[in-house]
């Protein structure tokens, strides 16, 4: 159970100054708070030391539907060669629930932060032709 | 690094011994693994161990055909969306490319005691890790009055190549008025929802030839099957007077087929088809029982940890021959599991890393144009080694058209990355 707070029931007036500080922080945050989170958790994995051997291997996974040397227009992205920042905004899309393939949610909500670094070093490293 | 004495001694024994050891002994310690099948799950066992191995591993790979039709995707060539050329793959990259050697030719059995594959020439190829992927076998006796010469007249095209074009050919020569009749196997088998969109697509050719009085009569031996949901409300918006399904409670049970005279006979009644697709049940290729490698479900245990087999520690089975617990058989597992395996038989020869097994597989199936639906989940292997689904999904049913369109072209980036997958 979780403990009553102060100020659900409460008028403003008798809080005192810091709890009226506390309140006012708390909702900037929320207001604020996604957009700061998922940058966060993105900068966050991004300084992660990621282990590209790892990378490799479950990038493997990603092989069966996104060809290392699809055309342009394919109806599958080409995800091998792309950016580091642009493999994890969208892995984190999908795993938080901000883009809907259920295919791909399925395979990034998986996704630890190691594995999401491990597979961005691996596949931002790839020169697509032959791999 | 700081050796101690035992440490120093060791290796100074290893440098001797190598310095001494006589060329050709050398020049074996390349070690050799032969990879049994060309499908989904060998041909990407295959080029992954080739890949990978950077030229460290002699890669062998039996195959007996020339080329390879894939199973995958075939019921879009007799829905007429697909050519059987675009579903037809050579073997020649993974060669040129990768390094791999391909034999072909028909392997007939495992000596495991001697670690050699038996080829039905009478030669033989060693290996110090052996990769089954013999795909499935029909068991024709299955249903009452078929066999693998009825088949010729009553095709299952459950192995695709020429079983396809039969049925095709039957299919395209069909007129108005003239039904088709399928008889569904039981479980478990390769492609669960795959009879329901062959059904789908049969139906669509059907329509597409403005046929007004031909039926596709569905003898299911299952009283419900996969996706079931989803083809049931595509077939009442698109197929209503087409396709017919009947589970064993309504049919009573199949009695027997006469493929000549294209009758099959249930308890309940006896359906006349100009086309009859028979699909019997399925077990382990013919090679995996040979070699004692199947347990009684006819399929092979293995470790889903490693997809090393449960009977010996030198063999890994992988897609459809193998028990992979949650997961169903199909070429995106099998693809999956080749990978898996491929890591592991690395490990084991180069000693190289090995991490968690993970694998993953989507069914799509086309119900209609630009209709498409898909299944799929995660997986991982739990600590008794068992295959586990972690997170599934499913298409939902009255979802958008534009959605199902989606779904359909996604499936054609996938078939162009798994082929890539497989052959390089």
């Amino acid at each position: 159970m979780m403990k009553p707070v102060r100020g659900w029931t409460e008028p403003v007036s008798d809080f005192n100054d810091k709890e009226v500080l506390k309140l006012l922080l708390c909702g900037s945050l929320f207001l604020t708070g996604p957009v700061l989170m998922a940058s966060d958790e993105a900068a966050e994995i991004l300084a992660i030391e990621a282990d590209s051997e790892y990378g490799e291997y479950l990038a493997g996974e990603c092989s069966t539907c996104h060809n290392p040397n699809a055309s342009d227009d394919s109806t599958v992205p080409k995800i091998h060669g792309a950016s580091r920042e642009s493999i994890v905004d969208n892995l984190l899309a999908y795993k938080n629930g901000e883009r809907d393939n259920t295919t791909m949610k399925g395979v990034a909500e998986k996704f630890s932060k190691e594995e999401i670094a491990a597979l961005a070093v691996y596949l931002a490293s790839i020169q697509p032709d032959k791999t | 690094m700081k050796l101690n004495r035992r440490q120093f001694n060791a290796l100074l024994a290893t440098g001797a011994a190598t310095a001494i050891a006589p060329l050709p002994l050398m020049g074996q310690a390349k070690p050799k693994v032969v990879v049994i099948g060309g499908g989904a799950g060998g041909a990407t066992a295959a080029r992954y161990l080739a890949k990978d191995g950077k030229g460290e591993i002699d890669v062998t790979l039996i195959e007996n055909s020339k080329t390879y039709t894939t199973c995958f995707y075939s019921n879009l060539y007799f829905g007429g969306f697909r050519s059987f050329e675009s579903i037809t793959h050579s073997y020649d990259t993974l060669a040129s490319d990768f390094g791999v050697k391909v034999v072909h030719g028909y392997a007939s059995e495992i000596d495991r005691n001697g670690k050699n594959v038996k080829m039905q020439d009478g030669s033989s190829i060693p290996y110090d890790r052996v990769v089954v992927a013999p795909g499935i076998d029909l068991q024709y006796d299955s249903v009452p009055g078929y066999s693998e010469e009825a088949a010729e007249l009553a095709p299952h095209a459950w192995q695709a190549g020429s079983q396809s074009t039969l049925l095709k050919n039957q299919l395209d020569a069909l007129t108005d008025g003239q039904n088709v009749v399928m008889v569904a196997p039981p479980n478990p088998y390769r492609c669960p929802p795959g009879p329901y969109e062959r059904a789908s697509m049969m139906a669509h050719l059907i329509k597409a030839k403005g046929f007004k009085n031909s039926r596709v009569t569905i003898l299911d031996v299952k009283p419900k099957f996969s996706k079931q949901g989803l083809f049931t409300e595509g077939w009442e918006e698109h197929y209503a007077d087409i396709i017919e399904w009947l589970p064993p409670e309504i049919h009573g049970g199949i009695v027997s087929v006469d493929a000549k005279a294209g009758l099959v006979e249930t308890d309940l009644d006896t359906f006349e088809g100009a086309v009859l697709n028979v699909i019997p049940a399925m077990k382990a290729g013919a090679i995996a029982s040979r070699s004692g490698l199947t347990d009684d479900s006819g399929y092979c245990p293995v470790d889903g940890a490693s997809m090393r087999s449960r009977i010996d520690n030198n063999v890994f089975v992988i897609g459809d021959a193998c028990v992979a617990g949650a997961m169903p058989k199909s070429g995106f597992s099998a693809n999956s599991q080749a990978k898996v395996a491929a890591m592991n038989v690395r490990g084991d020869l180069l000693s190289s890393k090995v991490f968690p097994a993970r694998f993953a597989n989507t069914c799509w199936s086309l119900i209609s144009t630009d209709n498409g639906v898909k299944v799929g989940a995660q997986y991982s292997a739990n600590e008794k080694g068992e295959i586990v689904a972690d997170a599934k999904f499913i298409s939902a049913a009255g979802e958008s058209a534009e959605l199902r369109k989606t779904t359909y072209e996604e499936s054609i980036g996938w078939y162009d990355s798994i082929t890539a997958d497989m052959f390089g």
